[in-house]
């Protein structure tokens, strides 16, 4: 059975926005932070891929998740810079380092840089002086932990028999 | 799954982030900065509770004009944020705040406050 890699890329980018949605309902310690669990198909299209169509799903997920949650316009100020940023990172750390850094590393990186972004972005058009308080250090140490995490359910799924016969199946076009 | 480039990297971003958090902010006094929109200043520090909807007179007695649906209370040295009208509830649900460089912020509002030990202001920076 042949699978297109249109139809594959479309299941990806909602898989990401339905785990984006819900991850709004996973209660978390601090209440500012969120897990990230919209990043792992992310990571998984640009490791089985490649980076063309990891952006068609990280462009999907940072336009249709503000639409689907509250305030959509301060959500989606922060979710487009932030979401391009991190993707960018992970796609030239993936592209230069692929043979020196695993998956985990990637994802811990992505997860840094949305999290500096969102930070930078609400310091420069929201609130002033916040990059200066201790929430950096914070949000750096969340993103970090669940950034590992991700990076660890994202290793489980990418080197998985099934998946990865499923996606060398595909005819990709570089 | 981990080799030795991934852990040196991931435990520099945890020693980083243990650094951010317990550096000092300042020693001078506790303050609290109310920072709204454009501007910002120090507001009293005694207990009660501070309506934004209102007048607010900071510490040199000027009075400020900010009209935002939120409403804070100070007891005790600590501080929280009773309700607000944004979507998300993130300064409700930060509970109460007292140590330097703690902050509620409630972002969609372009509100926050900040319990400041510096000497200088930080948002001229």
């Amino acid at each position: 059975m042949k699978i297109n890699i249109y139809i594959l890329t479309g299941l990806m980018a909602s898989c990401s926005i339905i785990l984006g949605v819900i991850e709004n309902f996973i209660p978390t310690p601090v209440p500012a932070i969120r897990l990230g669990l919209s990043n792992v198909p992310i990571l998984i299209m640009i490791y089985l891929a490649g980076s063309k169509y990891a952006f068609q799903v990280s462009f999907l997920k940072a336009l249709i998740v503000p639409v689907l949650s509250a305030n959509i316009i301060f959500k989606m100020s922060l979710s487009i810079p932030a979401t391009f940023i991190s993707f960018a990172a992970m796609a030239v750390i993936y592209h230069y380092f692929k043979n020196r850094l695993s998956i985990v590393t990637v994802s811990v990186i992505g997860a840094v840089f949305h999290m500096v972004t969102q930070l930078v972005v609400v310091s420069i058009f929201y609130v002033k002086g916040l990059i200066y308080t201790n929430i950096a250090g914070i949000l750096l140490l969340s993103a970090t932990i669940t950034g590992v995490f991700m990076g660890i359910i994202a290793y489980k799924i990418v080197n998985h028999k099934q998946i990865k016969a499923m996606f060398e199946r595909l005819e990709l076009k570089y | 799954m981990f080799r030795k480039i991934d852990v040196i990297i991931i435990v520099f971003f945890l020693i980083l982030s243990i650094i951010l958090i317990f550096k000092p902010y300042g020693y001078s006094a506790k303050k609290l900065m109310l920072v709204v929109e454009n501007e910002s200043f120090y507001i009293p520090y005694k207990d009660g509770k501070i309506n934004l909807s209102g007048n607010i007179r900071d510490v040199f007695g000027n009075k400020h004009s900010i009209y935002k649906n939120m409403e804070f209370e100070i007891a005790g040295g600590r501080i929280r944020a009773l309700h607000s009208d944004c979507a998300n509830q993130i300064c409700v649900r930060t509970s109460w705040i007292e140590n330097c460089g703690d902050s509620i912020i409630c972002a969609p509002n372009r509100v926050a406050v900040i319990i400041d030990c510096k000497e200088e202001d930080i948002t001229r920076k």
